[in-house]
């Protein structure tokens, strides 16, 4: 009864073990793209699926240089990410971008600045999938 | 027995089944997409749980206020010097018996631990280090910060790079467990904590007479306290949230005072590429605001960390 038990768990409980698990992306394929930049928020990787967008506010200090990644799993894509002011003015897009997963900057003044990421739809896809998206900020020493 | 076998059989050809789709899903799509479907991808495979409640759990894990290793090291860069004297206390960890508590405080001590490596006071960060660890364990995310990993920090304390590395990390992995394992609002009350105690950290400086470049990143976090504070809404069913947002409410209006007056986003790119965003935007206050910042700041710090 008890192999039951655990056996159930196990066919209800690891599909959706699989899907929540970012860490080891983030860790393993984001992070070493800060290049010696310092991380300098908490955690902002999930699971996304094709056709979703998500967005970020984020405030960046004033005289200081930044790296900002958006990373996304190679299953979803060319995934679009932008940055705008508050008022909704674009400052960056990777679209056309030479390196699509990286914004490096000087902030002048303080300012609160909005990163949005696009999943593109997989409307031929048979299977649909999802991938993980991390979005890391890095600060220059 | 055979049948019971047989059963036994069937459920475990189903477990392996139900893995092999994902494994599977992954060879298939590496065909298709050229991407291998290593750790973080996977086959969509039940739409109705992944898309339930979907857009309040995008807003609960995006978000983000500056970590508290960029105000340690502008508070460093300002030129200032490391005081032992204003940190909390690692003896009090077994104090911390309640989750709210117990979350608050290693957002605190995560804090402290940042401001101790920026400051290169390597016993002390190992010290800072260990007390994290100890209240991590004890919201049940030991993962986070397990013996190879302070193994890892002992081995490599005398080198400032990677003990900074580790403990951006650390405070990395403990989020990154708690939002995944949808205790977002634990996570957010870690968060909360370490941006209370920086704050605390930089008014102690900000007030110091003719003191200009921190009372100027003192008035500049208004924006972080007002996303912290929309990103605490989204807990309003949580009780222990709602004495964060309270108390930050109370700072909130203090911060009223604040003047921000809005302004043109400008940028520029030099020859060699490099972005410059500027604003018109500025952001001041007077030395009197300042001092009721402080002493707000001193009182939900000390409420705390007792």
């Amino acid at each position: 009864m008890k192999a039951y038990k655990i056996l159930l768990f196990l066919l209800v409980f690891i599909p959706s073990f699989a899907s929540a698990q970012c860490k080891p992306f983030t860790k393993n394929k984001v992070l070493p793209k800060l290049n010696g930049y310092v991380q300098n928020d908490s955690y902002n990787s999930a699971q996304m699926a094709p056709g979703e967008d998500a967005e970020i506010m984020v405030t960046f200090f004033g005289g200081r240089d930044y790296r900002l990644l958006v990373v996304a799993h190679p299953i979803l894509g060319d995934v679009e990410f932008t940055v705008s002011d508050i008022n909704g003015k674009q400052i960056y897009t990777n679209k056309g971008a030479q390196d699509k997963e990286a914004f490096e900057f000087k902030m002048k003044n303080t300012q609160q600045l909005i990163v949005k990421v696009k999943v593109p739809e997989q409307k031929d896809a048979v299977v649909q999938h999802i991938g993980c998206i991390s979005i890391v900020s890095g600060f220059k020493q | 027995m055979i049948k019971k076998y047989l059963s036994l059989t069937a459920i475990v050809s189903v477990c392996m089944g139900s893995l092999a789709l994902v494994a599977c899903g992954g060879s298939e799509n590496k065909a298709e997409n050229k991407a291998p479907l290593e750790s973080g991808a996977n086959e969509l495979t039940n739409k109705d749980e992944f898309f339930k409640d979907r857009e309040q759990a995008l807003k609960q894990i995006f978000f983000s206020i500056p970590a508290p290793i960029e105000m340690a090291d502008m508070i460093k860069d300002a030129g200032f010097s490391f005081d032992k004297a204003m940190l909390n206390s690692v003896d009090k960890v077994a104090k911390y018996v309640d989750e709210e508590n117990r979350a608050i405080n290693l957002g605190i001590y995560a804090a402290d631990l940042s401001y101790s490596t920026v400051f290169e006071q390597k016993q002390e960060s190992v010290n800072y280090l260990a007390a994290s660890k100890t209240l991590a364990s004890a919201l049940g995310i030991d993962a986070a910060m397990d013996e190879k990993f302070m193994e890892r920090v002992q081995k490599n304390q005398n080198n400032k790079d990677s003990l900074l590395s580790y403990v951006t990390l650390s405070y990395q992995n403990v989020n990154a467990y708690l939002k995944e394992g949808k205790r977002t609002d634990v996570s957010a009350l870690i968060v909360a904590g370490a941006w209370v105690e920086t704050l605390y950290l930089s008014v102690q400086y900000a007030g110091k007479k003719g003191e200009k470049a921190m009372k100027q990143r003192v008035a500049e976090q208004t924006y972080s306290l007002d996303q912290l504070v929309s990103y605490l809404n989204l807990f309003a069913t949580s009780d222990r949230v709602n004495h964060m947002k309270e108390d930050l409410t109370r700072l909130q209006s203090i911060y009223k005072e604040v003047v921000v007056a809005k302004g043109e986003t400008s940028v520029e790119k030099d020859a060699s590429g490099v972005t410059t965003i500027g604003s018109t935007e500025t952001v001041t206050m007077s030395d009197a605001t300042l001092a009721k910042i402080a002493a707000e700041a001193a009182v939900i710090r000390n409420k705390y960390i007792q």
